[in-house]
């Protein structure tokens, strides 16, 4: 019964995102940055758009939090979300973050000014991918591996990162990050 | 009386007879012998001197006539010559008498009187003649060879070998024999010193003991021609010692050696004055084992070879130098500390062993161990003088400055009030501690403030609000006091509230003292540590922030996992401060 679930919010997800081509776009309920935040801290957001969902939360994980130290060097910050409330239950997910709006709602920096980057790697998707596929295929043969190559590709993006050459790097509590998300 | 020869001329055929005869002969003898030895006829004749002109005196001898060997005379007879045999030797014809008349023809009538037979050629012996001219030869030659031998060159030098001291001088004197050029060139090998025209050497000032030097004396006639003498240099007689001066504290020894030159005795007799320590026949002198006061020994080496000769050295005898202290040294030189911060201080005594101090402080307390600690109370600007003075010598000491940093510490009045519609302005007032700037900044969510404090609530709504007043130090920006109101709704709620939301936003403050990474949890109105002093967490979705941010972070924030109604802050530092939450509910 857990396993159709699962198998119905991934048709899902992919049904919204084929049919009408909306992201996720989930809205931060509380700050984070590189100066106060460390690994393994909580994050929580909820969900702006798309309909489906919206009112939904979401939670994630900071993974790197790191400063730059006085004399320079990288900021570095990357979180994920790994779990989403939807209807009275947790399902498991993962997210490729596309864009980002800072709190004062301008896109593409965060509330320091710095540039968000999106950083890939491909060829993690392409070895998550094909381990996807395989484990699709041994739920629900050839559907499933289709499925589970996309799942297995958002799999291997799941991590926000922004990587900047600044003090820090932070996004205040209602920035926004619109994201690419595929059940676990 | 030896003989003369004369001559006996006839006029006529020139013919001369050459006689010879004793010159203490009788002229009167000589004539008769000429009669006789010409055959000439008995008569008058006399002789007349042809050299002189004078007639002879018969009754006196040749000589008295002043007859000389070579004479020519004349024989005749009343003015007429006779004819004289034939002599062996042709003479051309006798010039004509002054009376005009032929000699020859005179001597027709003299009888001829030939006075020896003539020699004839044949009579000569050339073996005879041949030898002599060869013994003559030799002779010469001999003659010769001993004149040159008698009057070879010769240079003699004196003296010989002469022993010279370094500085003095030696006379050289040269004689040149066989050559009317006595000049000499002087030479020396090697060239150690110099040498006059006149022969005087002068040794130079310093010489190694036993030096030779050879001086050569040259016939500037006859350069192959010289004479060597030899000369010996002598150093100057010294004696010297090493080290010349010296200081020594008690019982110290030191050293000394001595050199004695040109003296073939080396030796050194040693001895001290005053004898104050003493000193060994190898030159090591001891100092004695106290001294009280700084004084001087003399050290002497004396030649045992030569005992006017002797050397000298000083030792200064020194007492033991009491500890000088130079300077003391307080690390750190400068520090800052805020009320009741610590610090240990260091202190460094150059120029003794002895690093004791004595430790004070102008405020606040410092062990002697170094350890301060600033006052509890510090008045802006304040500052601490600590100083460590040397045991050793009192009269150094270092020093640090401290500055005391006051602690700013910001209130405000009220910190909670509930405004109404009747009630809608609050005066707020702060107060600031620890600096001499006391001026803030206010601010607030919602409604207005004045810069002076003044508050006016935001217009009321359906449900209560709550608005966080800020007041932000000037002189420290990261010090901020909170004050929470609460603007009540247009119509009261008299219900009990029953569900996880009764408002659309809210404010937690919390105090407390909090360790660097020390964790705060917040459950609902509960927290771990410190105390909430107003508002709780809803326990519905809220969105939130937390001031001051950059002493806390957020850690874990409400959420679904946790019912909305956890919140985990963890603090950056160590810190003791009110920490704002403020939350706005989702709907």
């Amino acid at each position: 019964m857990r396993r159709l679930t699962y198998l119905g919010l991934a048709a899902l997800l992919m049904t919204t995102a084929a049919a009408t081509a909306e992201d996720f776009t989930v809205k931060l309920l509380s700050p984070i940055s590189t100066e106060t935040n460390k690994a393994g801290d909580k994050i929580t957001a909820q969900v702006i758009s798309p309909q489906q969902f919206q009112g939904d939360f979401i939670e994630g994980v900071v993974r790197t939090s790191k400063a730059a130290n006085k004399f320079g060097g990288k900021s570095e910050l990357a979180f994920y979300f790994n779990v989403l409330h939807h209807g009275g239950k947790a399902f498991p997910i993962q997210g490729d973050i596309k864009s980002v709006v800072n709190s004062q709602g301008k896109q593409g920096i965060d509330d320091e000014g710095n540039v968000y980057k999106k950083q890939g790697n491909w060829k993690k998707a392409l070895i998550g991918a094909g381990l996807g596929a395989g484990l699709g295929a041994a739920v629900g043969g050839g559907k499933g591996a289709a499925e589970g190559a996309a799942i297995g590709t958002a799999a291997s993006l799941l991590l926000i990162e922004v990587t900047a050459k600044a003090p820090k790097i932070a996004f205040g509590a209602e920035s926004q990050f619109i994201l690419d998300v595929k059940q676990q | 009386m030896s003989d003369i020869h004369l001559h006996i001329r006839n006029k006529e055929d020139g013919k001369e007879h050459v006689i010879d005869t004793p010159a203490d002969l009788r002229v009167v003898d000589f004539l008769s012998e000429l009669i006789e030895g010409l055959q000439l006829p008995a008569g008058a004749w006399v002789l007349d001197d042809q050299e002189t002109g004078m007639r002879l005196d018969p009754q006196v001898t040749l000589s008295s006539n002043r007859v000389l060997s070579g004479h020519h005379l004349r024989l005749h007879r009343n003015g007429v010559e006779p004819e004289l045999p034939p002599s062996k030797h042709q003479t051309p014809p006798l010039p004509p008498d002054k009376d005009g008349l032929d000699e020859r023809a005179k001597e027709k009538d003299i009888e001829k009187a030939p006075v020896k037979p003539p020699v004839e050629p044949d009579e000569i012996e050339w073996p005879w003649v041949l030898g002599s001219l060869a013994v003559v030869l030799v002779i010469g030659l001999l003659v010769a060879g001993v004149y040159r031998w008698m009057h070879r060159v010769t240079v003699t030098l004196t003296p010989a070998q002469v022993e010279v001291v370094a500085g003095d001088s030696a006379k050289f004197s040269a004689v040149i024999k066989g050559n009317p050029n006595h000049a000499i060139r002087w030479s020396l090998n090697p060239r150690l010193g110099n040498i006059g025209d006149d022969g005087t050497y002068r040794a130079p000032l310093t010489a190694e003991q036993g030096q030779k030097v050879t001086i050569t004396a040259t016939s500037a006639a006859d350069p192959s021609k010289s004479a060597n003498a030899r000369i010996t240099l002598h150093a100057v007689p010294h004696v010297s010692v090493s080290p010349t001066e010296a200081t020594a504290i008690a019982s110290q020894k030191i050293q000394f050696t001595a050199s004695v030159t040109g003296s073939s005795n080396e030796a050194v007799r040693w001895s001290i004055s005053p004898e104050v320590g003493n000193i060994s026949a190898d030159g090591s002198y001891s100092a004695p084992p106290s001294i009280t006061s700084p004084s001087p020994v003399t050290v002497t080496a004396t030649s045992q070879g030569n005992p006017g000769l002797s050397a000298s050295a000083t030792v200064i005898l020194t007492p033991p130098a009491a500890p000088v202290v130079t300077s003391v040294q307080v690390s750190p030189s400068h520090a800052a500390l805020s009320h009741n911060g610590q610090m240990i201080f260091q202190a460094k005594v150059n120029g003794t062993s002895n690093q004791r101090v004595v430790w004070s402080a102008s405020t606040g307390t410092i062990a002697q161990s170094g350890a301060y600690t600033a006052p509890a109370s510090i008045e802006p600007g304040q500052t601490a003088v600590i100083t460590a003075k040397s045991v050793a010598d009192p009269r150094k000491v270092g020093r640090a400055m401290i500055d005391l940093q006051a602690e700013v510490d910001i209130r405000i009045t009220p910190t909670q009030i509930t405004l109404g519609a009747s009630h809608r302005q609050q005066q707020f007032t702060s107060s600031v501690s620890g600096t001499t700037n006391g001026g803030v900044r206010w601010s607030a969510t919602g409604g207005t403030i004045s810069p002076s404090g003044l508050f006016t609530a935001p217009p009321a709504t359906k449900a209560a609000q709550t608005v966080r007043i800020t007041a932000t130090s000037e002189a420290d920006p990261t010090k901020q006091a909170f004050a929470s109101v609460t603007v009540e709704p247009l119509l009261a709620k008299t219900e009990e509230h029953n569900g996880p939301v009764t408002q659309d936003s809210g404010l937690i403050l919390w105090s407390g003292a909090l360790e660097g990474g020390q964790t705060l949890t917040i459950n609902g109105s509960q927290a771990s540590t410190g105390s909430v002093l107003s508002g709780k967490l809803p326990g519905v979705p809220v969105v939130l922030n937390v001031t001051p941010l950059e002493l806390v972070g957020i850690q874990e924030a409400p959420g679904p996992s946790n019912g909305w109604a956890r919140l985990v802050l963890r603090s950056r530092r160590k810190m003791h401060a009110v920490v704002s939450i403020e939350w706005k509910a989702i709907r």
